[in-house]
């Protein structure tokens, strides 16, 4: 009875995370199937990697197509540096665009998960940009630039000077989940700006926060940071 | 913990205090403080629950068995007291005055399986495995049936019999309900023993699975027939049970006497349970969870604070013709992709009426995408707040009962569950 209880309650647990915990062993090594599941999840966290947003969905959600520094996928995960900055021809298209009394500039990215970008983008930028406006709020023209850094929302703010910036971009596939985006938000972008001036909301995603919601917190956490007048440490969102 | 078990029936008001340990195995102990009270249900000239009478008795008797507040406990009304135009109101009027009290009104159904199990019944099946053992519990307007077989409680039933339909001056007969006229003319005569014959006749009919004679005295009928051809074990609660050594219908002014007598006098298997107060105390509480929604959709002038509001179910939505103005709604979505949620919004929106009061728990973390599609068309609708990550986890009847609390210094959304927790 007793184990049988136990045997439940870790069942129970199991059901609600993607972690390889309880996956058994066969003598010294693993199931077979937990060593296939294991290949399949790579794999899948491998292609999330490597793959590129097509051009044609970015055109769909009408975003405003630029790219980093990092010429390549290579590029971009051997010198994380170069993410972090437009390059020269997306700085010369941004700066061609209207950018007078911005509120709120939404920036997204491929990051490291395309797929991360193709299952919660098109979910959550309809609904962010309902939400902002309904507000009042003037939105900057949504932009995509290919394998981007958090920091590049700095870049783009000393370029179209917004008084909030957002940024949703892929999170770095794990072994469970290879669809995961992250919003990071802050007031006044610009390059002074450090970590601790940045807030986010992670673990957007199918089983994580799903991607409506998560629009509609960030809408609201970006509300906040602009009647505060600042982001970061300084501000606390429990997003309840 | 400190419960209170008040019990406002057809005929008797019984109330009861205990005192409740829970170690941190859950097992559970009981400890009843002072004297509990019995006395007769008042009401006023209209047939109405005299409010302000039972106030007065229950902070007497409060006051001098000294009686701690209660965490939590119940307010139940049955028979005809549940009936009564007042009940809704008194019962909130109550449990405002003692918080934590959860007011009831009991169905028929809940009455019997609560008096099923508090009465004992459950454990005297469990003793006689493989045989079904009928409980009726006999109260002054009407009689609850539960069928048990192997502890478990398989169907119930509920007849418009009960002890107190007559009332008796010096040989004289007046009747309190037309039910009571009908019993009477199945009578060979209109004395309480005579009475009381034919209401056991029919009682112990109805536990064989006859209808012929009852005419409309059946309220709720059996929902299957499993079984009851066969006579059963009997075993029996309320002020019938504890009329023994009663002679005449002097001190109650009812017919309780005769039916225990009669009962007595058949041959048949009968377990008379006397502890019906204590056991209504046991056997019912309040069960409380505190929630925070993780995250949260509120209307602008959703009220910080609502006071026992029903928790209904989406079925309930569905097939109640008159809501209450302000209720709160179980939501049994469990997706995550916004179309479904849209849909689901849409659905609801269409199904609750405009200017209702509706508090939302999910499961799910979808309560912010739920309220941005059930207010995103303009027009007419109900005001809502919605709560996430929300879980239930009861093994509690149906019938629940909430209470919610905006704490504005940290921006949550208190919730606390109450529902009857039958032991």
């Amino acid at each position: 009875m007793l184990v049988s209880s136990k045997n439940n309650f870790i069942e129970g647990l199991k059901q609600t995370t993607t972690a390889r915990i309880g996956i058994g062993r066969a003598g010294f090594r693993y199931t077979t199937n937990a060593q296939l599941k294991f290949k399949e999840d790579l794999a899948c966290a491998r292609d999330s990697v490597r793959r590129d947003v097509p051009e044609n969905l970015i055109q769909e959600l009408d975003l405003l197509s630029l790219a980093s520094r990092a010429k390549d996928r290579k590029t971009y995960l051997m010198s994380t540096s170069e993410g972090r900055f437009l390059n020269e021809e997306s700085v010369a298209r941004l700066s061609s665009q209207e950018n007078s009394g911005i509120d709120v500039q939404i920036i997204t990215s491929d990051g490291l998960s395309s797929e991360a970008f193709e299952r919660n983008v098109p979910q959550i930028l309809p609904i962010l940009l309902e939400r902002l406006k309904s507000e009042g709020l003037r939105v900057g023209p949504a932009l995509f630039v290919r394998r981007a850094r958090v920091a590049l929302m700095d870049h783009v703010g000393e370029i179209l000077k917004p008084k909030a910036s957002i940024i949703l971009l892929g999170e770095r596939p794990g072994l469970g989940i290879s669809d995961s985006l992250s919003g990071y938000f802050e007031y006044a972008p610009c390059f002074t700006r450090v970590e601790s001036d940045r807030n986010v909301l992670s673990n957007i995603h199918g089983k994580g926060i799903p991607p409506t919601e998560a629009a509609l917190m960030l809408a609201e956490a970006l509300i906040k940071i602009l009647s505060l007048k600042k982001s970061g440490m300084t501000v606390r969102f429990d997003f309840a | 913990m400190i419960s209170y078990g008040i019990d406002i029936g057809t005929t008797t008001l019984r109330a009861i205090a205990v005192n409740i340990h829970i170690n941190s195995l859950g097992e559970r102990s009981f400890q009843v403080i002072g004297k509990p009270l019995c006395i007769f249900t008042p009401y006023t000239k209209e047939r109405d629950l005299d409010e302000e009478r039972i106030t007065e008795e229950l902070e007497a008797w409060i006051t001098q068995e000294k009686i701690p507040t209660p965490d939590i406990g119940t307010l139940l009304f049955t028979g005809e007291a549940q009936r009564a135009q007042n009940a809704t109101t008194f019962g909130q009027f109550l449990s405002s005055r003692w918080q934590g009290l959860l007011s009831a009104q009991l169905n028929p159904e809940m009455e019997s399986r609560i008096a099923a199990l508090g009465s004992g019944a459950r454990e005297l099946s469990q003793k006689h495995l493989g045989k079904p053992i009928i409980h009726i519990d006999i109260g002054g307007g009407t009689s609850n049936f539960a069928l048990l077989e192997n502890g478990e409680i398989l169907d119930t039933a509920c007849l418009d019999i009960g002890c107190r339909k007559w009332i008796f001056n010096d040989n004289a007969i007046s009747y309190l309900t037309h039910q009571g006229k009908y019993i009477a003319s199945l009578a060979e005569g209109k004395q309480p023993e005579q009475l009381a014959k034919v209401a056991v006749d029919l009682l112990i009919a109805y536990c064989q699975g006859k209808t012929d004679r009852l005419g409309s005295l059946e309220v709720v009928p059996w929902k299957s027939q499993k079984r009851r051809g066969e006579f059963p074990i009997l075993s029996i609660s309320g002020g019938v049970a504890e009329c023994e050594g009663e002679e005449t219908t002097a001190r109650f002014g009812d017919i309780g006497p005769y039916v225990y007598r009669e009962l007595k006098r058949r041959d048949a298997h009968i377990v008379f349970s006397r502890e019906q107060g204590k056991a209504t105390a046991l056997g019912v509480s309040t069960f409380g969870f505190h929630f925070s929604g993780k995250s949260i959709h509120c209307d602008r002038d959703f009220p910080a604070q609502l006071r026992n509001v029903r928790l209904l179910s989406e079925t309930e939505i569905r097939e109640s013709a008159a809501l209450p103005e302000v209720f709160a709604l179980t939501a049994s979505i469990q997706t995550t992709t916004a179309e479904e949620i849209e849909a689901y919004a849409i659905k609801m929106r269409q199904r609750i009426p405009a200017g209702k009061w509706v508090l939302f728990l999910f499961q799910g973390n979808i309560a912010k995408s739920f309220g941005y599609y059930f207010s995103k068309k303009s027009g007419e609708r109900a005001k809502i707040l919605a709560l996430d990550e929300v879980r239930l986890e009861t093994r509690s009847t149906n019938l629940q009962t909430m209470d919610m609390t905006y704490a504005k210094d940290t921006d949550r959304y208190l919730v606390v569950l109450k529902s009857l927790h039958l032991f």
